[in-house]
């Protein structure tokens, strides 16, 4: 007891006692204790890409893109059995796609993974964690080139080529960075011959 | 068409694999819980004192009963509970810190523990001569220092004492 000050209300989610709608939002949603994070979807909307790169993105890490796998399972009749796991990452044109872009930045060494990994662990060590952003917005906008050949070669017909894929991503990156980041004022030809060093003017 | 990604995931935080919209039911609950903690928690205003004379009482219940009240009002007794009652998420979630004991109801509201001392000791409340009142009604102030007072229907059994304690 106290006589000199008011008896006050506390709300008892925050340490001060002071009421916030967020708080109040996240206790109607239950999202107090931290359940399902998964660190690659932090690690996806950080990555420097355009918004239409970046759901086609979210929506493989989530399996929700509607790969033959994914339309078998929801009735529709189509006749092969692939998976986004397949598609982007195990399937031979994938795998060039990777190693041309590791290529591309001067590095040897692609393994295959699971997907989430393999979005994790698409990181330069030279860079800094800004820089990696914009890294891996390459990787999204790979993961976009690829659909869209495969949309390409399934509706229309051909042949899937991991060069114009490649070709297709970098150019797609160039024109985000050219737009988006602050001092990116190279041609296109030069991003694709020093790729590191557009990469550094990211600060 | 088919639906790829449901709402509930869609409404998820962009960090948990949804693309963090809002849930506009529960985020209506919470902007209406506000309105609801600054009638409880301020002192008063012009504001207050309107909404109060048009309404009966800050924590909801009226002389009229909530029927005939404004769709907000009864909105927010809805989300936010009405006069004491302990239960509901926003009632969990609120308590007192007493001061000079003005405001708090003894066995009511919560403020000792996480539960109203109503609710955690019944069979003294039962028994209690001072149901309703404000813990600065309970004992008095003597040089200084306060001395609890409580009152009680009957001389009680040696057990019920040692609960006070």
């Amino acid at each position: 007891m106290c006589q000199e000050i008011q008896d006050r209300l506390v709300w008892r989610e925050d340490p001060k006692g002071a009421f916030s709608v967020k708080s109040a939002y996240q206790i109607l949603t239950k999202r107090i204790t931290i359940g399902s994070l998964d660190s690659a979807y932090g690690v996806l909307w950080q990555a420097k890409a355009m918004p239409k790169a970046l759901i086609t993105a979210w929506r493989v890490l989530l399996d929700r893109l509607s790969t033959n796998a994914n339309l078998i399972r929801r009735g529709v009749p189509v006749d092969s059995q692939e998976t986004s796991q397949h598609l982007f990452i195990d399937c031979a044109v994938a795998q060039r796609v990777w190693s041309g872009c590791y290529h591309w930045v001067g590095i040897v060494g692609v393994q295959s993974m699971e997907i989430r990994n393999h979005l994790e662990n698409f990181y330069l060590i030279h860079l800094s964690s800004k820089q990696n952003q914009v890294w891996r917005g390459v990787w999204v906008v790979i993961i976009r080139s690829i659909w869209e050949q495969r949309n390409q070669v399934v509706f229309k017909g051909g042949v899937p080529d991991p060069k114009e894929i490649l070709q297709n991503a970098q150019l797609l990156s160039w024109l985000w960075l050219k737009y988006k980041a602050i001092g990116f004022v190279y041609t296109f030809s030069y991003w694709i011959l020093n790729p590191n060093k557009c990469i550094l003017v990211v600060l | 068409m088919i639906v790829w990604v449901s709402l509930e995931n869609v409404c998820k935080p962009c960090e948990e694999g949804g693309l963090g919209v809002k849930e506009t039911r529960n985020f209506n609950s919470a902007l209406l819980a506000k309105w609801k903690w600054r009638l409880l928690s301020e002192a008063g205003g012009k504001w207050k004192e309107i909404l109060i004379s048009i309404y009966g009482s800050e924590t909801g219940r009226s002389h009229v009963g909530l029927k005939y009240q404004s769709w907000w009002w009864r909105d927010l007794a809805k989300v936010c509970g009405e006069g004491d009652q302990e239960e509901g998420w926003f009632r969990k979630d609120i308590g007192w810190k007493v001061g000079d004991g003005s405001r708090v109801k003894l066995w009511e509201y919560v403020w000792l523990q996480s539960s109203s001392l109503k609710s955690m000791f019944s069979r003294l409340y039962s028994l209690s001569l001072d149901q309703g009142k404000r813990v600065g009604e309970v004992g008095t102030w003597e040089e200084g220092r306060w001395r609890f007072q409580p009152n009680w229907r009957r001389e009680r059994f040696e057990w019920e004492s040692k609960m006070e304690k």
